[in-house]
């Protein structure tokens, strides 16, 4: 036989070999990486919260640590005491207001406790992680969880005791609130002086609306009370669109507050259910 | 160490990076250029799963990310195998 015919075979069965051997692989992979996505979606179907735990347990250090920066913490020496002297001007300030606050606090509660509905809601102070837009899903992650004894549907205030949400998913130590505002969330308010009922719907962004008969006189500036959280205000109406060829005029609210911009919350234990 | 493990690295750092700061823009752009840089480019895949963990709610949306990976994964390498035909 001829070198050059025996080199040829040799070359083809070579080549045979290879692909069979490159289609094994090919198999071999996709076969592993079919048998990862099973045993991924048997952990989540089993143990829903071992993912979010595993990534919290990466994020939330690196969380606090972006939250330490913002709030100074880690700033020089002289940083942290001008900070504190401003602080403690500010806190004179507020003191002199939380005195009066206080004083119509407790008629409230006097006038409440008259009338069966006495307030003893506990309140506990957390740190915000994350927020909107960065956060996804309009919602906020928070730095405690079941260690402050939270749970599902507790409410959650900003500052100035303005419901905001609810918790969702509660973990080890971080949990996460979905906002009033989330797309697709849909609740009974009271709008304005006369109490005029209506079902909010969330936009997204920290924007709220909601459909009303043309002559239910709401105007811009009219509170917005969620019954769902004890005739608690939660936004102010902004905008009032009306067609003349509907029925129906759409009103567009908002809380007073930047959600954007929150770095604590309060969470009580409104919401949960027995 | 060869220069593409190095950038490897440092794409993953940059990637994970942007899922805890929450930029799933940015995140589904740089698991698009490492799967097409690199075979079997599942850091992507891991990155949908984190966003998910850390910012899914209930329902369809918190597997958003994941999906949106897969998504990812598979037209990526599908038009990798068309253009190296």
């Amino acid at each position: 036989m001829p070198s050059g015919a025996f080199s040829f075979k040799a070359k083809m069965t070579y080549l045979q070999s290879h692909s069979r051997s490159v289609s094994r692989q090919k198999r071999l992979t996709i076969g592993i990486l079919v048998f990862l996505a099973a045993i991924v979606a048997l952990v989540e179907y089993a143990a829903p919260h071992f993912f979010p735990a595993l990534a919290m347990s990466v994020a939330r250090p690196y969380w606090r640590t972006e939250f330490s920066l913002a709030s100074g913490s880690l700033a020089g020496p002289e940083a942290l005491l001008r900070e504190n002297e401003d602080l403690k001007r500010q806190l004179a300030d507020a003191a002199a207001q939380t005195a009066t606050v206080r004083s119509l606090q407790t008629e409230n509660d006097e006038l409440r406790s008259l009338l069966g509905r006495a307030s003893t809601t506990p309140y506990t102070l957390a740190a915000v992680l994350m927020r909107p837009p960065f956060s996804g899903y309009d919602e906020l992650v928070i730095d405690a969880g079941l260690d402050q004894g939270f749970a599902d549907n507790d409410v959650v205030y900003a500052p100035g005791n303005i419901p905001i949400g609810t918790i969702s998913d509660v973990l080890g130590q971080t949990s996460k609130v979905t906002l009033y505002s989330s797309a697709g969330q849909k609740y009974p308010i009271l709008i304005g002086s006369l109490h005029v009922p209506a079902t909010a719907a969330g936009r997204g962004g920290g924007q709220y609306e909601a459909q009303l008969p043309r002559d239910a006189k709401v105007g811009e500036g009219d509170i917005v009370l969620a019954p769902q959280t004890g005739d608690k205000p939660i936004g102010i109406v902004t905008a009032v669109m009306t067609d003349p060829a509907e029925p129906f005029e759409t009103v567009l609210f908002a809380p007073p507050i930047n959600l954007y911009s929150l770095r604590w919350v309060l969470v009580g234990a409104y919401g949960r259910k027995p | 160490m060869p220069h593409r493990i190095l950038i490897r690295i440092i794409l993953g750092l940059v990637l994970l990076i942007s899922i805890l700061q929450g930029w799933g823009i940015a995140a589904a752009l740089l698991f698009i250029l490492g799967a097409w840089l690199y075979p079997l480019y599942i850091e992507g895949l891991i990155a949908g799963l984190a966003y998910d963990a850390l910012f899914g709610v209930e329902g369809l949306r918190s597997h958003a990310g994941i999906l949106v990976s897969l998504l990812i994964f598979f037209i990526i390498y599908s038009a990798k195998r068309i253009v190296r035909k």
